[in-house]
């Protein structure tokens, strides 16, 4: 059976009133059926960090997301929050020791860093340097002109790993055959799913077993962090892991680690930034670790915007969305799939971003490339 | 108003400094270097190689003239309906502030709205080059293109230093026109 193995997902079955790992029993009986589409779209709207707001996806069973637990007293999902202590000794050496105690289960592995020319990824990369853990890395590259401070930033950190791959961003058809492996609800990462998949196979040709990855970077070193007291806190398994990631990453053999995921660093980098305001730009990451990076990262703050590359492939996807939202419209009749729909599609224009939200674009899709997984992996006959 | 082509996919898009307007072309062009002044050259290299820029220090206040508000008044609507108005604004030296980072914070503090603000980068860059001291000798205006998407952007260096020490868009956007002030 051709699944995406989602065991990052529970789910709650109010008929049995038990929490289990899958659906794909219920799934094979009919329950994709009872698929709202109107409450899918009202959540994807509310975005990745709502989830206690979301409507249900289907009649008697909730969906639990990564992050989150059942609740069974309130009848509602729940949030895991991590709330890092206060701690009074804060320094560069204890938090030298927690990445030491992190990386330490590591050492000897072979590691494997994305470079991607951004702080996040390219910190984990000094940090490696300065433990003298050696690594390989592999990244995406680009003539495009928004990247050419990322190619800079590759070219000033990549002399520190023993081996650099970099592959070409715009190769290779970003409509692939395992777009289309069967999930339990639509999950697809449309976004990077073609990028993920070269890098993965970089990495396997390279003999990685351990892939670092710089996922949390922008919530721990961003964030507002009170001066006293708890603040918000950080749900660990939503903002700083990538679930679907692993899951993709583990079914080629490799490993998806999250260095600031771990609560070590976080405990560490939250009281270094204690009383810090939003750091959108991450001055503060950049000043304090100024000793070891290079000064393109410590001095500049420049970010590329991804949305052109996006946009390209989204348009690789356009070419066979009619088929799709067709296919989708026979097992799930929608307004989402109308021939009215479709060709709204169709005309939609994805350069003006003035007026015109991705989202109208990608969740429809979303929804029609999940039906499509499901016939193929006969749960839909 | 110093046009650049830029070739993107195979089409080339050009900037009328008439209209105002971006236009792409099946054909692809490529640039006449020798019309460009070493100073222009200078100006998109550091826009080619943005870590040749440095760091703008923070700006002293300076007080705007209450008049001033008519005329970036007058900037907004040029820049939104008559572009030639515009370029006929840019050949004014007010001089009113010490340079071009003074002159962006009073713009700022002018017109404060934050989305707001996002639309009015070729205003604000037409009241910068106006009234910057040393934008004559030493600052180009910029309007640029990120591509493929119908999105435009302006922005002025001056001294080898971003005027706008807030706007993190900028690198995105490939120049498809300069212009820099010329004589005392």
């Amino acid at each position: 059976m051709e699944v995406r193995s989602q065991s990052y997902l529970s789910f709650y079955n109010r008929k049995s009133g038990r929490v289990q790992a899958d659906i794909w029993a219920e799934l094979a009986g009919g329950l994709w059926r009872s698929f709202n589409i109107d409450n899918y779209l009202y959540n994807e709207r509310l975005g990745g960090r709502r989830q206690t707001e979301y409507r249900p996806l289907f009649e008697g069973v909730e969906v639990i997301y990564p992050g989150f637990y059942w609740d069974e007293e309130c009848d509602a999902l729940a949030e895991s929050r991590y709330y890092p202590p206060i701690l009074e000794h804060v320094s560069r050496t204890t938090l030298r020791q927690a990445l030491e105690a992190y990386f330490a289960p590591y050492r000897g592995r072979r590691i494997g860093v994305h470079l991607s020319g951004g702080l996040d990824s390219s910190l984990i990369m000094a940090w490696l340097r300065e433990l003298d853990i050696p690594f390989v890395a592999v990244g995406m590259q680009s003539s495009r002109w928004e990247f050419r401070t990322e190619r800079r930033v590759q070219e000033a950190v990549g002399v520190w790993a023993e081996e650099v791959v970099l592959v070409d961003m715009e190769a290779g058809d970003f409509v692939r055959d395992d777009l289309f492996l069967a999930e339990q609800y639509p999950d697809a990462m449309i976004n990077t799913s073609q990028s993920t998949a070269i890098l993965v196979d970089e990495f396997r040709r390279l003999g990685v077993e351990i892939v670092l990855s710089g996922q949390g970077g922008d919530s721990l070193l961003a964030d507002a962090v009170p001066a006293n007291g708890a603040g918000e806190g950080f749900n660990i398994d939503n903002e700083f892991v990538i679930p679907a990631e692993i899951d993709y990453y583990r079914a080629y053999g490799l490993t998806m680690a999250y260095p600031y995921a771990d609560r070590g660093i976080i405990d560490q980098l939250t009281n270094l930034r204690r009383g810090e305001q939003e750091d959108i730009p991450k001055r503060w990451a950049r000043a304090y670790f100024r000793d070891i990076l290079p000064r393109e990262l410590s001095n500049y703050t420049y970010v590329a915007d991804f949305m052109g590359h996006y946009i390209q492939r989204l348009e690789q996807l356009r070419s066979v969305a009619p088929a799709l939202m067709r296919e989708a419209r026979e097992l799930l009749p929608h307004t989402a799939f109308s021939e009215e729909a479709i060709r709204a599609m169709c005309a939609y224009s994805l350069l003006n971003l003035e007026t015109q939200s991705y989202f109208e674009f990608t969740a429809p899709l979303r929804v029609a490339i999940w039906l499509r997984g499901l016939r193929r992996a006969g749960i839909i006959k | 108003m110093r046009v650049l082509d830029v070739v993107f996919e195979g089409k080339r898009y050009v900037f009328s400094p008439i209209l105002g307007w971006l236009f792409g072309r099946a054909k692809a062009g490529s640039l006449r270097k020798g019309d460009l002044s070493a100073r222009e050259v200078e100006a998109l290299q550091q826009v080619r190689d943005p870590y040749l820029l440095t760091g703008r220090p923070a700006p002293q206040r300076a007080e705007m003239p209450h008049w001033h508000r008519g005329y970036i008044a007058l900037l907004i609507w040029a820049a939104r309906y008559c572009f030639p108005l515009l370029r006929l604004f840019l050949l004014l030296r007010l001089d009113t502030y010490e340079d071009a980072g003074q002159a962006c914070v009073a713009f700022y503090r002018h017109k404060p709205d934050g989305p707001l603000q996002k639309r009015l980068c070729l205003s604000r860059a037409v009241y910068i080059a106006t009234t910057s001291r040393r934008f004559r000798s030493s600052g180009t205006l910029f309007i640029g293109v990120f591509l493929p998407l119908v999105r435009m952007h302006a922005w002025v260096i001056e001294d080898g230093m971003h005027a706008d020490v807030y706007d993190f868009i900028w690198i995105n956007y490939q120049p498809v026109a300069i212009y820099q002030s010329y004589g005392s």
